[in-house]
């Protein structure tokens, strides 16, 4: 059942105001009751006072006879006897009209009254006996009259013990008022106090401390703490409040579930879009590099088939011209020197055109590697070797600048050895007259940027990035500016066609690059030519920078 | 007679006729050699079992069949499978065959273009008898 708050309040305030209520009523029922033992106090201590004057006047009544009877006594005494006996009736009707404790004392006071009624008829015919002292007739009747009188006096002794007694029993019962009187008052300030602390205890229990309850998990779940409940049982509006309140947590930590949930699907996607566009881009620049190798390969594969094709197309009749030359050799009897030289010249133009096509076979045979990790320092020696069996090398000087503890680079070694010789040859023919190459090997961390060093996609080398890098320096004629553009482009070159195909640096090129390594040319007419090539070294140059 | 049965049979299958031709006319102007020529693999092989030749000269490149395929057949030909067969080509280089020891598919090959010296000797290294 709903109990409104402001109902309980009422409640609270209702018992508050009932045990009030009877507190005031038995207050005052006790106090009227202690008014009435009062009064009673009164009453009696009035009526012992009565009493008392009553015995007085008893005991009194009778004197004025007495003394009318002493001879020279006073002429007056009626005159006493009437005041006295006013007295005495005044004072027994007050007496009647204090009222009675007890029905004792009206019997006693109405015996009392009756015996002063006899008195008093004594004492007035005594007064009006003449000469009446001395008088045996008065002197009866004055015994009589003491008679009664002591009789009323003993009466009246009684009647003052009773009086007594009353004062004593209305003394007691006023004493037990007030001690009622007073146990109520503390009952009334112990209930009050009790009252009140169980309304504090109340306002605390039942808005206080879920107030509180309330506020406090609310700083919690400010904090973040979305797990705490408002663990309050009320039919009230604090119910009703910690009710909505946990509803209200539960909607937010359904919200934040939500938002987190939202936030988790977006991050995903966030992440699934980083991973998308890296994979994308990985797979674009795979692409890219797939379809220049492919370009490279078809091109390749297209230059080997042509040079197949060519070789074949072009050997054939070079075989039939050969054998032609041959027969025609056996055949002539004639020692003409013209038609012998003729002969000789088909030999040799049959020679280059074969030249040529072996360049071209070589050229075009470059996309097959065997690498393995190789000393480039043996490398140089053996292509110097192999030069050095095909040329003269009287007039030229070769130093060496080597560097014996090189990392080793992943070629293959006959590739890299054709490489070599080609730069060598070069070097050679280029000084004629003599002169002198300089063979450098050294391992360096990369820094200069230009092609083929740098952070491009195309590039082989990044910048601090360890290589191995051989230069071929010769005091040689050198290479036009303008010819050093060319000098990689397949069957350029400056040299007699009997001595240089125009294939050699191509496809030393072809092969550098085929190893992602480089190849550069330095040169300056008259003076020389410098020729660099960049190796990568075997398990990857690690790159400090 | 005797001096004809003397001579090592040649035979040279290659598609291009004026070869032919005119290495049949410089190893027999030796007087060493018996030649006989064919333009076409099929022939080629049909040659070989009824001339019974020393060596072949057997060109690669053919139309219509490849050198390697008259090789094979050859090969799993009883009458055949002994003659000793030399490739010639165009298509590889003079020091490949150095390189390769001078053999495709078991046989050793030559690069063309070849002069009639170098036909004599590689018919003395490698000819029956």
């Amino acid at each position: 059942m709903r109990i409104r708050i402001g109902t309980k309040i009422f409640i609270a305030l209702f018992i508050f105001f009932i045990q009030i209520s009877l507190l005031m009523f038995v207050f005052f029922m006790v106090n009227r009751q202690h008014e009435q033992a009062i009064l009673n106090q009164y009453r009696e201590l009035e009526r012992i006072n009565l009493v008392k004057d009553l015995q007085l006047a008893l005991v009194k009544v009778i004197m004025p006879a007495n003394d009318f009877l002493i001879p020279g006594g006073a002429a007056d005494e009626l005159e006493n006897f009437k005041v006295i006996d006013s007295k005495v009736r005044d004072l027994i009707e007050k007496l009647n009209r204090v009222g009675f404790s007890r029905t004792e004392e009206k019997e006693l006071l109405n015996r009392i009254e009756k015996k002063y009624s006899g008195i008093k008829e004594i004492a007035l015919q005594i007064f009006v006996i003449p000469g009446a002292i001395g008088n045996i007739e008065s002197g009866r009747l004055m015994e009589k009259m003491d008679k009664i009188a002591d009789d009323a006096a003993r009466d009246m002794e009684m009647f003052y013990e009773f009086a007594q007694r009353d004062m004593e029993e209305v003394k007691m019962k006023e004493h037990k008022v007030k001690v009622l009187f007073d146990i109520i008052i503390l009952a009334e300030i112990l209930s009050n106090i009790i009252l009140i602390l169980f309304g504090l205890f109340f306002f605390r229990r039942v808005i206080s401390l879920p107030l509180e309850t309330i506020r406090n998990i609310v700083l919690e779940i400010g904090r973040g703490n979305l797990e705490k409940k408002v663990n309050i049982r009320s039919n009230d509006e604090i119910g009703d409040l910690a009710d909505s309140f946990n509803k209200m947590t539960d909607d937010l930590k359904r919200l934040i579930q939500k938002e987190k949930e939202l936030t988790t699907i977006a991050e995903m996607a966030v992440d699934v879009e980083k991973k998308r566009t890296v994979e994308l881009k990985r797979t674009y620049n795979k692409l890219q590099m797939t379809q220049e190798q492919l370009i490279q390969a078809e091109k390749l594969n297209a230059v080997g088939l042509l040079a197949s094709g060519v070789a074949h197309e072009v050997r054939n009749p070079l075989g039939i011209i050969i054998q032609g030359v041959n027969y025609l050799e056996e055949k002539i009897t004639t020692k003409e020197e013209d038609v012998l030289e003729v002969l000789a010249m088909l030999k040799d133009s049959v020679k280059r055109a074969d030249k040529i096509i072996n360049a071209l076979l070589d050229f075009s045979r470059a996309a097959s590697l065997n690498l393995q990790p190789e000393d480039i320092n043996s490398i140089l020696e053996n292509s110097l070797n192999l030069v050095k069996n095909q040329f003269k090398f009287d007039n030229i000087e070769i130093v060496r600048e080597i560097k014996i503890d090189i990392p080793r680079v992943l070629v293959d070694k006959n590739k890299i050895e054709q490489v070599f010789i080609n730069i060598l040859l070069n070097a050679v023919q280029a000084m004629s007259g003599g002169g002198k190459i300089i063979i450098r090997s050294y391992d360096k961390q990369l820094e200069e940027i230009k092609n083929g060093i740098g952070k491009r996609r195309e590039d082989h080398f990044r910048v601090g990035e360890k290589a191995v890098i051989v230069e071929f320096e010769d005091t040689g004629v050198g290479i036009s500016e303008e010819n050093i553009k060319k000098i990689f482009d397949p069957f350029f070159t400056t040299k007699s066609p009997r001595v240089g195909t125009g294939l050699g640096l191509s496809v030393s090129r072809n092969i550098l690059h085929m190893h992602k390594g480089l190849i550069y040319v330095q040169s300056k007419i008259g003076k020389g030519t410098k020729i660099t090539v960049i190796l990568k070294i075997a398990g990857g140059g690690k790159i400090s920078q | 007679m005797v001096g004809e049965a003397a001579k090592k049979k040649i035979l040279i299958v290659d598609d291009e006729e004026y070869f032919t031709k005119l290495v049949k006319l410089n190893l027999e102007a030796t007087g060493e050699y018996e030649v006989r020529t064919e333009n076409k693999g099929l022939q080629g092989i049909a040659a070989a079992r009824e001339f019974n030749p020393d060596l072949i000269f057997l060109d690669i490149l053919m139309p219509d069949m490849e050198g390697g395929e008259v090789a094979f057949q050859l090969e799993n030909d009883p009458g055949a499978k002994n003659i000793p067969i030399v490739f010639l080509t165009a298509v590889a280089k003079k020091e490949e065959v150095r390189q390769g020891k001078g053999l495709i598919g078991g046989h050793p090959f030559m690069s063309k273009p070849v002069t009639t010296a170098e036909l004599i000797q590689c018919i003395e290294e490698n000819a029956r008898r």
